[in-house]
Order: C-alpha cells, then sequence, then structure tokens
C-alpha cells in the first residue's frame, strides 16, 4: 500500500451476526483519501450489512469503523452524516412528501452545512444538474425515470457535504448509455477530490473506476488489491464462477 | 397458603383477559383490523345473554348457540360491507392501519350509543352459577372457574385450527405476508373475511361468559378492548398461546399487584407492565413506518385568517351568552385540534390520548388554583404539561404505527385512573369544587390567545428548516436521520409543544366548571372529537383542523339539542362517514377542487 497516502475510513475486525447468522466475520480493510474504493462479492456475502454498519443505520456485534481517527461504529446515522460519511440506498427511498429539489434541499439544511431555506434550494438546484438530473425540480418521486430518481438520491447525498461517499448499487440497473455516463459522474466526483466507496456488480464499472478493491464471500474477505489482478485470483473466480471457470 | 389462594385468583382473572383476547387476536393478527370496537362486541354479547336469561329465561349457554353463529354472520357482513372496500382503497398499509382505527374508533360511538339508547346505562346482572365452588382450599365462583376452563380450551383449540388444518395455514400465511398469499392461491379477502367474523363469534362467546358474573351496561367496551390489546401485544400478535400465556400472566401480576401495593392500581400496573413489554420488544408485525402523503398543502389563507382574528377579537361583547359559549366551543377544539395536528399530521403518529393531556390541564387548575391563584396555577399547569409530555416522549416515540396508536388509547385510560386513585387515596376527594373569578370573556380570549400562538407556531415552523425535516421525518425516517436530522430530538421537541398547548387548553377552559372530577375532566370524548376535528380538516396543514373544528362543533351543538339521545350515534356516524368519504379532510377536498377547475382553463390555454 501506498504509505504516502492518508487513511480516509479503517474498518477493525468487523462483524455482525443476525440471530444465528454470521453476515459479517471480522472484516478488515483501510480506505486511502480521494480514492474509489471497490466493494465487491457474491449475494449474500454482507456487502450491504457492511454500508449500513459504516452509515450508523446498523451496530455491528464487534469491531469498530473508524474516519479520521474518530469512530463512527455505534454512533446515530445523523452522527455519521455530521462526521462527513453520506450515501446512496440500495433500494431508492426518495419520500414523496416533497418534491425532487427538497429532497435534496432537505440535506442541505441538515447535514454538515445547515443553510437556510433558499440557500438550500439554489445549492439543491446546482447539485442536480451537476448529477444530470433531467426533470423538473418541481417533480415528485412518482413522475421520474428509474435514473432520475437515482440521481435525486445522489444528489441529496451529496447535499450533505460529505468527503467520504458512499453508492450501494447506484449503478445497478441503467441501460448501457446511462451506465456510460454514470460512470463519467461518478469518476468527476473522485476528481473534485471525495472518498468514494462503492458497492457494485457491474464488471465493467468496477474494472473502470476501483483504484482498489476488496472481495468479500460469507462475510470474510477473501482478496484485495488493484481491480485488475484481484478480479484474476482464483479464489475470486471460484467464488463468482464456481469451480474451476 | 396466602400465596397459592392468589396464584388461583390471579389465573382465574388471567383466564378471563386470555378469553377476551383470542377474538381481537384473529380480527387484527390475521384480517389486520384493529378493532377498537372489540369490547362493544363483548358488550352486546353480554346485553344477549342477559335479556335472553331475564325475558326469555334462557340459560347463557342457550343464548350461546344462537348469538354465536349471530355474531359470526354479523361479523362477516361487517367486514364485507365496510373495512373491505375501505381497506381495499388502498395498498399502502400504514394508511390502512390509520383507516381501520378510525373507523372502528366510529364503531365504537356508535355501538356504545345504540345500546344507551335502547337499554339504557344501567348495569344488567343476573345471577348464573354463581354457586361457590372449594377447590384446593380456596373458593371460586363456578362461573369464573367457567370462563377459566373455556380460555384454556379455547385458545388451544384455536391454536389447534390455525396450525393443523387447512384454513388455518391460509390464515397464517396471510397473518405473515398479506402480500405473498395470493401468489400461492390464498383468497386473502376470502380468509380475513372468515378470520374477522371467526373473531367476532369468539368475542360473543367471551361476552356472554362474562356476563354471567359482571354487570353489562353500555360503556364497559373500551376497558375490555385495552386489556384484550395489551394482552395481544405482550402474547405477539398473531400468536394465540402467546396470548394466552400473556393473559395468565397479566392477571397474576394485577392479583398480586392488588396484595403488594394497593388494589385501587390495577390498571396502573397492567399498563406499566405492558409499556415495559413494549418498550423492550417495540417492533411488531408492521414495523415499516414509510407511507404516501397528499402531498405539500399551502393555500394563501392568511389574510382570511387576519380578517376572522380581527372579528373574533371585536366581537365577543356584542354577542348572547348562547353564542359566545359556541365560539368557546369552537376555540377549545381549534386550540385542541390544532395542537394535536401540529404533531400528529407530519408526524403520523396517531396519537388517541388528547384527553389525557387536557383533562391534566383542568385538573391542574382545579387542584392548584383555589391555594394559589389562577396565574400560578396556570404556570404549574405549564410546567406539568412539559414534564409529561416529555417523559411520555421519550419513552414512547419509539413506538411506531399501531403500537403507538394502542400505546396512547391506553395512556388515556391510565392517566385518568392515576389521577382517580390520587384523589379517592391521598386526597380523600371524590371532586372538587371551582369558585374562580374568572369571566367567560376572559376565558374566550385567553383561548382565542393560545389558537393564535399554535397556528403562528406553526407557521413558523413551516417557514423554516424544521418543516421540511418534519415530512421527510413523516414519509421516511430512515431517509431523515441519513441527512443529518436528529429525528429524536425533532419528535420529542414538537410532542412537548402539542402536548402543552392540549394541556393547556384544558386549564383555561376549567374556570368553566363549578364542578369538576376525574369523569368530567377526562371525557375519553374529547380525544375522539379532537382527532376527528383534525382529520376532517386536514391534519397536515395549519389550516386544515380550524376548517375542520368549525362544522363539527357546530353540528354536535345541532345534534345535543335536536337528538340529545342519539348524540354519540350519529356522531360515531359523522366519523366512519368522514374516513370513508373525505380520506384527504377538507383542505384536500378543496385542493382537489382547485385542480379540477385548473385542469380545463390549462386546456384552453394549449
Amino acid at each position: 500500500m501506498n504509505h504516502g497516502a492518508s487513511t480516509h475510513l479503517e474498518v477493525i475486525a468487523v462483524g455482525r451476526r443476525f440471530g444465528g447468522l454470521t453476515a459479517l466475520d471480522g472484516v478488515s480493510f483501510r480506505v486511502v483519501r480521494g480514492e474509489i474504493f471497490g466493494l465487491i462479492g457474491p449475494n449474500g456475502s454482507g456487502k450491504t450489512t457492511l454500508l449500513n454498519i459504516v452509515s450508523g443505520r446498523l451496530n455491528p456485534s464487534y469491531g469498530e469503523v473508524h474516519k479520521d481517527g474518530r469512530r463512527l461504529s455505534r454512533r446515530a446515522p445523523e452522527y455519521v452524516c455530521r462526521a462527513g460519511v453520506a450515501g446512496t440506498f440500495q433500494l431508492v427511498r426518495m419520500p414523496d412528501a416533497l418534491d425532487a429539489r427538497d429532497n435534496v434541499a432537505v440535506a442541505a439544511m441538515y447535514g454538515r452545512r445547515r443553510l437556510r431555506i433558499n440557500a438550500a434550494r439554489a445549492e439543491a438546484e446546482r447539485l442536480l444538474e451537476r448529477v444530470g438530473f433531467e426533470a423538473s425540480p418541481a417533480a415528485y418521486s412518482d413522475s421520474l425515470t428509474y435514473f432520475d430518481q437515482k440521481r435525486v438520491e445522489l444528489a441529496r447525498a451529496l447535499a450533505c457535504a460529505p468527503d467520504l461517499l458512499l453508492l450501494d448499487e447506484w449503478l445497478a440497473g441503467l441501460n448501457p448509455s446511462e451506465l456510460e455516463r454514470a460512470i463519467v459522474l461518478v469518476r468527476s466526483l473522485k476528481d473534485e477530490g471525495l472518498t468514494i466507496v462503492l458497492v457494485e456488480h457491474v464488471m465493467h464499472a468496477i474494472r473502470s473506476l476501483c483504484d482498489r478493491i476488496v472481495v468479500l464471500n460469507a462475510g470474510r474477505v477473501i482478496a484485495t488489491g488493484e481491480p485488475e489482478q484481484t478480479l484474476a485470483n482464483r479464489e475470486v473466480i471460484r467464488v463468482y464462477l464456481g469451480e474451476e471457470a | 397458603m396466602v400465596l397459592f389462594d392468589f396464584l388461583i385468583a390471579g389465573l382465574v382473572v388471567g383466564g378471563i383477559y386470555a378469553l377476551i383476547s383470542i377474538g381481537l387476536n384473529l380480527q387484527y393478527g390475521v384480517a389486520r383490523v384493529l378493532n377498537l370496537a372489540y369490547g362493544e362486541f363483548l358488550m352486546l354479547a353480554g346485553y344477549a345473554a342477559f335479556w335472553g336469561f331475564s325475558l326469555l329465561g334462557t340459560p347463557p349457554f342457550v343464548t350461546m348457540l344462537v348469538g354465536v353463529p349471530a355474531a359470526f354472520v354479523g361479523s362477516w357482513l361487517l367486514f364485507h360491507y365496510i373495512f373491505r372496500p375501505l381497506l381495499g382503497r388502498t395498498r399502502d398499509q400504514g394508511k390502512r392501519e390509520v383507516d381501520s382505527i378510525l373507523s372502528t374508533f366510529g364503531l365504537l360511538f356508535v355501538l356504545q350509543g345504540i345500546a344507551l339508547v335502547l337499554w339504557t346505562g344501567t348495569d344488567r346482572a343476573y345471577s348464573f352459577l354463581s354457586v361457590p365452588l372449594h377447590l384446593f382450599g380456596i373458593v371460586i365462583g363456578a362461573n369464573r372457574l367457567v370462563a377459566l376452563v373455556a380460555a384454556l380450551m379455547l385458545a388451544f383449540a384455536v391454536y389447534g385450527l390455525l396450525r393443523y388444518s387447512r384454513t388455518g395455514r391460509a390464515l397464517r400465511s396471510i397473518a405473515s405476508n398479506p402480500e405473498a398469499s395470493p401468489l400461492v392461491g390464498v383468497d386473502v379477502e376470502r380468509y380475513s373475511g372468515i378470520a374477522f367474523a371467526a373473531g367476532g363469534a369468539l368475542a360473543a362467546i367471551a361476552g356472554i361468559l362474562l356476563s354471567t358474573f359482571i354487570g353489562v351496561n353500555p360503556t364497559i367496551g373500551g376497558a375490555y378492548t385495552i386489556k384484550a390489546l395489551i394482552v395481544i401485544t405482550m402474547g405477539g400478535i398473531g400468536h394465540v398461546l402467546g396470548g394466552l400465556i400473556a393473559g395468565l400472566m397479566l392477571g397474576l401480576a394485577e392479583t398480586m399487584g392488588a396484595l403488594l401495593l394497593d388494589p385501587g392500581l390495577i390498571t396502573v400496573i397492567n399498563f406499566s407492565l405492558f409499556t415495559l413489554v413494549l418498550l423492550w420488544r417495540p417492533q411488531g408485525l408492521f414495523g415499516g413506518t414509510s407511507r404516501s402523503s397528499g402531498g405539500g398543502i399551502r393555500l394563501p389563507k392568511e389574510v382570511i385568517a387576519l380578517g376572522a382574528l380581527a372579528i373574533l377579537i371585536v366581537i365577543p361583547p356584542y354577542l348572547g351568552p348562547y353564542w359566545l359559549s359556541l365560539l368557546l366551543n369552537i376555540l377549545t377544539y381549534g386550540a385542541l385540534a390544532t395542537g394535536w395536528a401540529f404533531f400528529s399530521g407530519p408526524t403520523r403518529y396517531i396519537s388517541l390520548a388528547a384527553s389525557a393531556f387536557f383533562g391534566v390541564g383542568a385538573y391542574t387548575i382545579a387542584v392548584a388554583a383555589p391555594t394559589l391563584g389562577y396565574p400560578y396555577a396556570l404556570t404549574i399547569a405549564f410546567g406539568v404539561g412539559v414534564a409529561l409530555s416529555a417523559v411520555i416522549g421519550l419513552t414512547t416515540l419509539r413506538l411506531k404505527g399501531m403500537y403507538f396508536v394502542i400505546f396512547s388509547f391506553g395512556l388515556a385510560a391510565l392517566v385518568r385512573e392515576i389521577v382517580t386513585w390520587w384523589e379517592f387515596n391521598i386526597a380523600n376527594k371524590a371532586g372538587r369544587h371551582l369558585f374562580l373569578d374568572i369571566s367567560t370573556i376572559e376565558i374566550y380570549y385567553q383561548l382565542l390567545a393560545l389558537c393564535v400562538f399554535v397556528v403562528v407556531i406553526w407557521l413558523i415552523r413551516d417557514r423554516t428548516r424544521m418543516g421540511h425535516a418534519l415530512r421527510v421525518l413523516g414519509a421516511d425516517e430512515v431517509v431523515a436521520r441519513q441527512v443529518g436530522i436528529n429525528t429524536t430530538a425533532l419528535k420529542i421537541g414538537t410532542f412537548i409543544i402539542s402536548s402543552v398547548v392540549m394541556v393547556l387548553a384544558g386549564a383555561i377552559l376549567a374556570p368553566r366548571w363549578s364542578y369538576m372530577d376525574t369523569t368530567v375532566a377526562f371525557n375519553p370524548s374529547v380525544s375522539f372529537l379532537t382527532v376527528i376535528m383534525a382529520l376532517l380538516g386536514g391534519a397536515n396543514s395549519v389550516w386544515g383542523p380550524i376548517l375542520g373544528v368549525v362544522p363539527l362543533v357546530l353540528i354536535s351543538d345541532f345534534l345535543s339539542v335536536t337528538l340529545p339521545n342519539y348524540f354519540s350515534v350519529v356522531l360515531g356516524l359523522c366519523f366512519l362517514g368522514i374516513v370513508f368519504f373525505i380520506p384527504n379532510g377538507i383542505i384536500g377536498l378543496l385542493q382537489s377542487w382547485r385542480a379540477r377547475l385548473k385542469r380545463p382553463s390549462s386546456g384552453d390555454a394549449a
């Protein structure tokens, strides 16, 4: 690992059990400031559980999560948000009590910045444009395309003013042309200095975006490193494709 | 051997609780209708047994042969003609819960009112099987033992049917996942109807058995509904054997509590136990909170409101006593309904406890004003309101959906019981006389000020970040927390303001009464009217509740003059009608009319 770069997020021996089921079993890794870090693995390997723990929605059974030396684990989601971590949900959650603009604006009113209503709305419009949102900012979720709903979620996460962004399968379900635009967008966020942790199944996106990845299987880390060589790892091929692909 | 005596006594009491809870468990756990009128079913069955016995001489078991099938058919019809169309209106589980609560709350008043009109408020009791049995050296009434045995038999029979019969399997699949059940060929509506009807039939059995040792009157239902709710929530909703065990436990705890502490504290003990269990295991079948909403409502009504305010300030000296008291009524409910909606509208926590806060305010004045003077008493009422709502908010706002509704329903009864117990045992008073030198006009202006206060706070809230935060919170709490909103603080703060307004409404109105006791101060119809008015008007916007208050105060005033006996029936029917026909409130209705008016004009422009 490059010792010149500083550790931004550190996951230390995190485990989580649901009743008798062990979803995570002592997972550790470091995310370096400014990189795109991929979290991959087959379904049920514990990726979303891990993101839920980092974002404060779930407490680990054991282990800790630190960001910039501050403990994040076992804190309330609102604390984690104010510590500079924001993210999107695996399944889009866009409250239909507010239009697209206010969905984003409310994150700028709270989050890390606490803007006043008018400033927050202006910021929301800027961010919606930034993520390429195509519909009217006054639209409600039921009249938006799936991609636009995802863009609202991303803009809402950005409105919290995070320095660490968690994307849970944000690229899933997009058509090929949408996917290309989304990849360009995510890369440009990195260029602005954000550290990004993404959970993803789309291999093409992982190869073209991630600086490093970690592969989870059954709640354990089975490989970590740069995408190309890690994805070529025999163990990784075995868990993804079955025996001897 | 005292301990053994109390063990048996506790089991007998617990048997009754288990018995009355089985039917509600089916109705709520399987048919997914939280039937707040369940106790009224028991009451009607009790009356059937009484009249059968005293007029025709038929013993209760014979009444059962006719009454139970009749209850089955009646409940089935009720489900198919009222609840099915109502619940079929939306797929949104949250909205369904609210609709079922509100409509059965209306039904409660209708059934109670009918019983009151037909059979008056007298306790009706008869003597059947009240022979003392000597069992293990202690004495139990045979009728109570029958209830215990019946509870055990029915619980195991229902459990067995659910577990091993085809119908039972279908019912269990609906209870655990109503969405997936049709995929495996289960006709959800048909089986929900059967479950609801079976629940009604079980209520009939319980009510008839109950009437053999308890006097029946039109108002006995509420207490049994609360007990049955406590039992099924503690035992796990839909789990019949869990309910049996919870019922027996509750009976034991109650008997022990009465022995060790004070018999007057039974309800308090029950409810504390219930609260502990709920707090320890809060999430139930309906863990989700996300719901759709009518959308943001904002009508430029401020000008009209200021005009109305000017009139309200100027007019009182020119009014006769009748009109003044009518306006006073409107202002009282204006404060109550707007205060209620301040919290319950945006957060969608439906509270049925308005009467608790109102009553606490009124009672604080009755206790403190004679010695300390009115201004100090009002300050104390304010303090009591803040303290009470902070404690309630901190402990209960983690409950979600139905559990909060159930809790608030019981909370009103709990607060009344505590105050009653205090008055009788500590203060040694049956009621209190109030001779305060405060004129109606002074009360009027105080209430007006309170209304203006709530509206102004609400308007300020809507224009700051907090209004946005509350809307996100009401729609999806997970998202709210993820964008950095401290939802706990927000909920508790809003809840305290809302509760204090209701407390102050009671405190300000108190000098109107010259005599007060707990039945006056904690009148449950205050909760009922507050919710009905706020929902009629529209609880999501600041002007909504007031729009509901005016017509309903006028209607209820008209009814109480022209049809005093049918007051409760007609009011209950109004409530049912509102839930059916005006689901988004008057303000929602106005909005959709405006939208309809606009549409043709935009069509012309195109």
